[in-house]
């Protein structure tokens, strides 16, 4: 067993047949900084110590519980501000919950829009330096890379400064490495919406591709026609709760008819 | 890849934060492994900085050779030294110090705000996020190499000669390197836990410059002037690089004292660095 994350704790080894990522009784929250309008303010805060007018916690995610098989497709969806975006930080250990635990198990790469590219660096350089961040070693680089370029559609821009890219471009980019860099679980937050169609296409395949090597993808989307082709198990969160959880097309009814859709047609909620 | 539906044998467990440390040989395992990717990056990101510039990379030479111009000009124009006059004799020791100087205070500048600047990278990626730190330090390293072929130019120009003392270089200069990690740690802790700590470190930074004998010469610090100075981390350490540009030798005492120094620094910004860094997601 190993445990390269700072916070996460030995837990033994993982055996064949476990689920790749249990979540029993999670709760987390974000810290948010309330700024004064003025001075007085400010001084008031200090002199009678009320921390809590500084610091707010907003409770992102509350008592949610669920198992993910390995090989499976997990897609969450909710509408804006439902905890999924916390939900994949605390699956990847960026977040600590406040209560409850998460196991993971596997070597987990995780897909959200900017993910920490450099706009100054070519997307060459991106590419190295997402692939010895994920353990690749540089020689296995220098031949991802121009897979890589060809993949995400960059031609002659895999060589020019990030800065230069439009919006889908970047995206294409970060799914392309993110599905590149050998994930055992492929957390994707809202990438699959970024991009065109025929590349949103291009990646889904990639995608059924890893799912077809036994990989486990967790798939954060609004996209809910993607959510019924591409999911084997799918989470509805409203307000940090568990809403349902289970069978895609069951999950994308009861969240339509909740939010009063009628028609696929309307693909972002 | 590792077979069609076999997975690694990789296991996390993610629990509510508590203060405890991780176990330590692991964690520095774990920023080993990634060694390839901190030199890499701190290469990109020196670059990236330099990527608006027009003169680029020039500059990494052009900085310290304005900065030593500037120290010239105070010393053999507006004090009126001259090169062989009695006030120019602290101006190599003076370069020196501050080129070495500008590599303690990248440290705590760079180092500092590692974890702040990098939020994309925090919030969307798991590493040991000590890495940050250790990343900016390496940053500054790289951009102190050609401060050092400047000053091999500049030192001797100026009248600035070398004795036995030089053999102690490479010690002091390692001694520095370490303390360099342990304040980065240690600041970047602050700073990112502390929501006032970037204004507090830029008194802190100040109060540093004329805290450690860089634009003075330790000798002629009064008695009790060195009981209040010289107390904090880096005086020992410049007083003792002071001593080898002035072509004698540091004694025992001083080298001893920046060492235990250094080993306090890692020690403690270390400790509270792997003590606090998953709540660093909470005040990003």
């Amino acid at each position: 067993m190993t445990s390269t994350d700072a916070g996460a704790t030995e837990a033994g080894s993982a055996e064949p047949g476990l689920p790749s990522i249990e979540v029993d009784g999670v709760s987390a929250s974000y810290r948010v900084r309330i700024d004064a309008t003025d001075m007085m303010t400010d001084l008031k805060r200090l002199v009678l110590r009320q921390r809590d007018s500084f610091d707010r916690l907003i409770p992102a995610l509350r008592d949610v519980s669920f198992h993910v098989p390995k090989g499976s497709v997990l897609a969450v969806i909710g509408r804006n501000g439902a905890g999924k975006s916390t939900l994949c930080r605390v699956l990847s250990g960026v977040l600590p919950p406040e209560t409850g635990r998460v196991t993971v198990r596997g070597r987990l790469n995780m897909l959200t829009p900017g993910i920490g590219f450099s706009a100054h660096l070519t997307g060459r350089e991106n590419i190295t330096l997402g692939g010895l961040a994920s353990g690749l070693s540089p020689e296995r680089l220098a031949d991802l890379a121009e897979e890589i370029g060809e993949f995400a559609q960059l031609d002659e821009y895999l060589d020019l400064p990030m800065n230069a890219y439009s919006g889908g471009m970047r995206m294409r980019l970060a799914s392309s490495v993110a599905v590149f860099l050998d994930p055992e679980i492929l957390l994707i937050d809202e990438a699959l919406t970024g991009g065109d169609t025929a590349f949103g296409e291009h990646i889904a395949q990639k995608t059924a591709q890893l799912t077809g090597a036994g990989r486990t993808i967790v798939l954060v989307t609004h996209g809910l026609s993607s959510v019924r082709t591409m999911a084997t198990q799918a989470l509805w969160l409203h307000q940090g709760k568990v809403a349902e959880f289970g069978d895609p097309d069951e999950v994308v009814s009861k969240y339509m008819r909740y939010c009063r859709i009628e028609s696929l047609t309307v693909d972002d909620l | 890849m590792t077979e069609d539906g076999a997975y690694s044998n990789v296991e996390y467990v993610f629990e509510p934060h508590s203060s405890t440390l991780p176990d330590i040989r692991e964690y520095l395992a774990a920023l080993w492994e990634r060694r390839t990717f901190m030199v890499e990056l701190a290469r990109a990101d020196l670059r990236s900085t330099r990527a608006s510039t027009a003169l680029g990379s020039v500059w990494s030479v052009l900085d310290p050779l304005f900065q030593g111009g500037i120290y010239f000009f105070l010393y053999t124009v507006i004090r009126g030294g001259g090169s062989s006059g009695k006030n120019s004799t602290f101006l190599p020791v003076l370069i020196a110090g501050f080129f070495l100087f500008s590599l303690s205070i990248g440290a705590l500048g760079e180092g500092g705000n590692s974890i702040k600047r990098s939020k994309g990278l925090m919030l969307n990626s798991t590493f040991p996020r000590a890495m940050l730190p250790v990343t900016a330090v390496y940053k500054t390293f790289l951009k102190f190499i050609p401060m050092v072929g400047v000053l091999c130019v500049l030192f001797p120009l100026v009248g600035g000669t070398l004795g036995p003392g030089l053999f102690v270089l490479p010690i002091l200069f390692a001694i520095q390197m370490v303390m360099n990690v342990g304040i980065a740690l240690l600041v970047a802790t602050f700073v990112t836990l502390v929501p006032d700590g970037t204004n507090v470190m830029n008194y802190i930074n100040r109060v540093l410059f004329f805290a450690t004998p860089v634009v003075y010469p330790a000798a002629l610090l009064p008695s009790s002037a060195k009981l209040l100075v010289g107390w904090q981390p880096l005086f020992a350490l410049f007083a003792s690089y002071q001593k080898i540009f002035q072509g004698g030798v540091p004694s025992i005492g001083l080298i001893f004292q920046s060492a235990v120094w250094a080993v306090v620094l890692v020690v403690l910004g270390g400790n509270l660095f792997l003590r606090h860094e998953r709540e660093f997601a909470l005040h990003l």
